[in-house]
């Protein structure tokens, strides 16, 4: 007995609720600002979860080889491919190291509070709603994703993704001097 | 429906996670609040025993506590790496006991709690995800004093 599309994508939308509340209250001026060395903005990490399900949800090619901004090139999902077009689907936001290393684009920093979290349920309702056009089997490879991973292991790990950096995006607000309303 | 063995074998994988994120990190951290507004580390350590506890409990049919009110933060005796770590493995040790406890059939029960009716399946994931939500402060504050490595194997 397994969980079924629907569980996951129940589970997937607790997730997304959990993380608007994290925008509550917070001021625009705030949003890019990394609240110490090391550590990325909420901007950046709101970025981090919208190209994390993008890239796994709604692109349209495997992965292949493609410019790192960080490695020069190397073997992940290509953003061009992607259906979906938004400030927040950057190959910058691919991974903490080459986030850290590049700044946001000017695009990206007029963004306000309000614009990016509604920009990050917009590309999550999209990117599901490509899923599920591609009527997945839930152990079968995911559509358009080359690694050996199903559409199972791949909503559970976005679960878990958004999740994990939901708690982070608190702890920004912490660091940065909001008190919010979960913690 | 999930099957036993599944939820079960998620709430022992977010639980191994968090206690290496645990184990990873410095002493001083424990009782330190990022920018005075968060919980400590050892904070967040208490909260995840009392929800691990509370839901164990719900799960069960065991009496309930009242949950505390306000913000959780850890008595004076869990303020240590040593004893954080002790707490939570005993509790995570009870919490899967629980879950190993309950037939496929108890899992799927309905049950209800303050936020309405479930069964122990939805709370196993909801044990999960809330592990997951911690382990991404405690590699918050893991980067934050330099440390920007992955702890998990």
């Amino acid at each position: 007995m397994a969980l079924v599309l629907d569980d996951y994508l129940e589970l997937l939308e607790q997730g997304y609720f959990e993380v608007t509340i994290a925008f509550e209250g917070l001021d625009s001026t705030k949003l890019w600002r990394r609240p110490a060395a090391g550590l990325l903005s909420i901007g950046e990490i709101a970025g981090h979860i919208a190209y994390g399900e993008a890239v796994r949800l709604a692109c349209e090619d495997p992965l292949r080889v493609v410019p790192s901004l960080a490695l020069g090139e190397e073997i992940r999902p290509d953003l061009r491919s992607c259906t979906l077009t938004s400030p927040l689907l950057d190959e910058r936001f691919a991974y903490y190291p080459q986030t850290l290393s590049t700044a946001p684009t000017a695009a990206q920093l007029a963004l306000s509070t309000e614009q990016v979290a509604t920009e990050l349920v917009r590309i999550h309702n999209a990117a599901v709603a490509h899923l599920l056009r591609a009527q997945p089997e839930l152990d079968a490879p995911l559509p358009g994703w080359s690694l050996p991973w199903t559409c199972r292991e791949t909503l559970k790990y976005l679960i878990f993704h958004i999740g994990y950096h939901t708690g982070q995006l608190f702890s920004v607000r912490h660091l940065l001097g909001d008190t919010t309303t979960d913690n | 429906m999930e099957s036993k063995e599944s939820a079960l074998g998620g709430v022992k994988s977010a639980l191994g996670m968090f206690r290496q994120d645990l184990e990873a990190l410095p002493e001083e951290v424990f009782a330190r609040s990022l920018g005075g507004k968060a919980r400590s580390v050892a904070d967040i350590a208490y909260e995840i025993n009392l929800v691990n506890d509370h839901v164990g409990r719900s799960m069960t049919g065991e009496p309930l506590f009242d949950w505390p009110k306000g913000w959780i933060t850890a008595p004076v005796e869990l303020q240590s790496k040593e004893a954080a770590l002790a707490a939570f493995d005993a509790m995570a040790e009870k919490t899967l006991a629980r879950i190993v406890g309950l037939s496929q059939e108890a899992l799927e029960a309905p049950i209800t709690t303050e936020h309405g009716p479930t069964n122990g399946l939805e709370r196993c994931r909801f044990l999960a995800l809330h592990l997951w939500y911690h382990s991404g402060q405690l590699n918050f504050v893991q980067t934050l004093i330099g440390d920007d490595k992955w702890h998990w194997s």
